[in-house]
């Protein structure tokens, strides 16, 4: 008996080995697939950019979604089944994922070099999607006087409870550091040292029995709502949206935000190269790059694109917070030490 | 198949086929070319879908080319230095073209990955090797090369990263096997063991397997009672408590997990109710801990341990507890001296199936329990679909199934001795 269990073990672990190359499906001519984080920020891609985009060049277009990790894209271009055309993502996975060869070099395409990317917007297989902050998102009622920096997670005295934070090293070890009194301009540096890593790490020992991880953009409103957390951090639009579209009693801090460009990226030898291209040629229009501002406050990354924001979404967006207090986010270096830092957070995490 | 429709006009010798699912093989092995004709599309699908992906999972632990087949001449020239200080110049120079070649060929971070799982740093060491390079040819001067490695990385004067390339001339090591048995792997630039952070493998396996005996315990403790009232019972009560028993058999997984979060989170069904009847003060956090995981699995394997005991139970003839009784035994004692020897191998089997079950779990901790919950199988598959280091999840799940079998075989005995 033991030994058949065991075999289903074995099995089990097989499937699962196929599951994760379950998306190596035979291509025929596809749509062009365009993949972000799903839920409203894909519904707001279809409705402000691959609508749009078909009436107006008639290529169709189709969404679908991914959580931003570089394995499925991997087994993808070495497998040579390619189907995503245009990838939203972070900076960390475009950078890593360039230096590995599984995304285009098309960051001297003139259609992008010419398009007025605001600075940081261009990289060789970047081209920038949208602006977005991590914020601190609380409920209110909870405490007298509620947090009043993103920094203020880190205070369990003040604010104790359960704390929600992105279950990753990214953003955890910069606002570590910037707790524990390194300045905002040291960040990076202090980071690039082993004695730095270990103080960013000790400081997260402080609260990790109070944090609860998330992983899908999703989750923050949901925890928070719940009551699971008395704050977490976020990304902004997702606390924004709860606030706005689903009367979430929540506020919204910024002093201590990390402000990040996200990047399109295109998945080395898809079929719809030019497509793709065309694609992200179009979101980079100034006022297609701001309409996405309309349902979503993430920001444009076209600097004409700015005089098209309402002016009722400014506050929202992360351009309105960037200060001396405010970190913005160096994907280069997360693709040089990334690695080794994961690495080290998930078995940390997992203790 | 409907566990309930065979356990009604059950025989002992057809609930010792159940009780023992070996009796495919021993069917199979035993009986005559007869027999093995109709289970050959079984044994077919066996052999296709259970024994190559083991002998794959088995090969991809211990098949480790990567540096091999990166840097062939590099690792064939180093077989030659002793050990101490650093290669001759001439080795640079061969390094330097092949990381050039691999940079090229985009896998030079691949490689640096690799190198990195047993080198503090590894990755930044190759990359930095490589940036040092010139843009054009590379020096014809290999001592020329050699300063411009180490200028560009001091871990190219020392040993370490050295001594890892050196033992990877062959295509196969006991690298991943080591780190999923928690033996020191990792290395400084000097070559000294680095007691640098890492998984901690040991504690992984200990507690997936103390989490998965405390389900199995519960299961059983709770699963019994059950069992004995619907083997016992005639007609309408125990059908029902069968179907109840059936029910989550019918719903998935992912849904019974869902619901007992809604069930127990912070301002959940569970809370509301304790604190709206003033039994608690402030709500409990019981949600992504260790109780709710295994209350969770509690509640999942529960059918797995009570099926088997009641197919079992069923055997056992009422009138002997009857006989028992007439001749002068209180309940417990009948119980206790006639009835529950009878239930052994259905207790072993049932707990032996929801163990082994339970070793596997991996969605239900990661839904309800927090990181330090986790048991091996969500590493497993975290390395296998996030991180890409198959070697470790191959790894990994062999140190499971030789855990899982050296943990299970004195029961199985115990249940095959029985049938």
């Amino acid at each position: 008996m033991s030994w058949t269990r065991l075999f289903d073990s074995g099995k089990l672990f097989g499937v699962s080995c196929l599951a994760a190359l379950a998306c190596a499906q035979p291509a025929l001519s596809r749509d062009l697939t365009v993949v972000s984080y799903g839920g409203v920020t894909n519904e707001t891609f279809e409705k402000v950019w691959l609508g749009p985009f078909t009436e107006e060049t008639g290529i169709s277009a189709v969404m679908d979604t991914w959580s931003g990790d570089l394995a499925k894209v991997r087994a993808m271009v070495e497998s040579g089944n390619i189907v995503w055309d245009v990838m939203d993502a972070t900076a960390e996975p475009i950078e890593i994922g360039c230096e590995q060869g599984l995304f285009e070099k098309v960051g001297d395409d003139p259609l992008f070099t010419e398009a007025g990317l605001i600075k940081g917007g261009l990289t060789e297989c970047g081209i920038g999607s949208m602006t977005y902050a991590t914020i601190l998102a609380y409920k209110n009622g909870i405490f007298p006087e509620g947090p009043t920096a993103v920094t203020d997670i880190f205070d369990t005295e003040t604010y104790p409870g359960k704390r929600g934070l992105r279950k990753s090293p990214v953003d955890a070890l910069e606002l570590a550091l910037i707790a524990d009194g390194v300045a905002v301009d040291d960040v990076y540096a202090t980071l690039s040292t082993p004695e730095g890593v270990d103080r960013a790490f000790a400081k997260l020992d402080t609260i990790k029995d109070d944090i609860i991880w998330w992983e899908a953009s999703a989750q923050p409103p949901q925890l928070l709502m719940s009551g699971q957390v008395v704050m977490s951090t976020s990304y902004n639009a997702r606390a924004a949206l709860a606030i706005s579209n689903d009367n979430a009693d929540l506020t919204m801090v910024w002093a201590n935000n990390v402000t990040a460009i996200g990047f399109f990226g295109i998945p080395k030898g898809t079929e719809n190269l030019e497509e793709a291209k065309k694609f992200i040629a179009f979101t980079l229009l100034p006022q297609v790059n701001a309409a996405f501002s309309d349902y979503q406050p993430y920001g444009p990354t076209v600097t004409a694109a700015g005089a098209f924001v309402k002016p009722d979404v400014l506050p929202n967006l992360p351009a309105g917070h960037i200060d001396e207090d405010s970190l913005v986010f160096d994907g280069g270096f997360w693709a040089t030490q990334g690695d080794a830092l994961i690495a080290r957070f998930s078995s940390w995490v997992a203790q | 198949m409907s566990y309930g429709d065979v356990s009604r006009d059950i025989t002992p010798a057809r609930s010792r086929d159940l009780r023992v699912s070996g009796a495919i093989r021993k069917k199979a092995v035993g009986g005559a070319a007869k027999a093995a004709l109709p289970a050959a599309p079984l044994l077919l699908f066996l052999l296709l879908f259970l024994v190559v992906p083991l002998l794959t999972i088995l090969h991809s632990s211990v098949s480790d080319e990567q540096i091999a087949a990166t840097l062939p001449e590099t690792t064939a020239a180093l077989q030659s230095w002793d050990g101490t200080g650093v290669p001759a110049a001439a080795v640079y120079g061969t390094l330097a073209g092949e990381l050039r070649a691999a940079d090229e060929a985009g896998t030079l971070r691949r490689l640096g990955r690799r190198v990195q799982y047993e080198l503090e740093g590894g990755l930044g060491i190759l990359l930095n090797a490589s940036r040092a390079l010139p843009e054009e040819a590379l020096p014809g001067d290999a001592q020329a090369i050699r300063e411009l490695m180490v200028g560009a990385d001091p871990a190219w004067g020392k040993p370490g990263v050295w001594r890892i390339l050196q033992r990877y001339d062959t295509p196969y090591s006991s690298f991943y096997l080591r780190w999923a048995l928690g033996l020191p792997t990792v290395l400084d630039a000097d070559g000294a063991v680095s007691d640098g952070p890492g998984y901690d493998f040991p504690t992984i396996y200990l507690r997936t397997v103390l989490i998965s005996l405390a389900v199995t315990v519960l299961t059983v403790l709770i699963g019994y009672p059950v069992a004995y009232v619907i083997a016992t019972s005639a007609g309408r009560t125990g059908a029902i408590l069968l179907f109840l028993i059936l029910l989550p058999f019918w719903t998935s997984l992912l849904v019974r997990v869902m619901s007992l979060i809604v069930v127990l989170q912070t301002n959940g069904v569970v809370n509301q109710l304790l604190t709206g009847m003033g039994l608690l003060g402030d709500p409990l956090s019981f949600l992504y801990t260790r109780p709710a995981t295994i209350f969770a699995m509690t509640q999942i394997q529960l059918s797995f341990t009570v099926l088997p005991m009641l197919s079992v139970m069923r055997t056992i003839p009422a009138d002997q507890l009857r006989g028992a009784r007439s001749l002068g035994a209180g309940p417990i004692r009948a119980h206790a001296t006639i009835f529950l020897p009878q239930a052994v191998p259905g207790i072993a089997a049932g707990s032996l199936l929801t163990f082994v079950m339970c070793l596997g779990f991996y969605i239900t901790p990661e839904l309800v329990g927090s990181p330090s919950d986790q048991m091996v199988g969500s590493f497993i598959a975290q390395f296998t679909s996030e991180d890409l280091n198959w070697g470790l999840a191959a790894a990994l799940s062999v140190v499971l199934c030789a855990g899982a079998a050296i943990l299970t075989l004195p029961l199985a005995r115990r249940v095959r001795r029985h049938a």
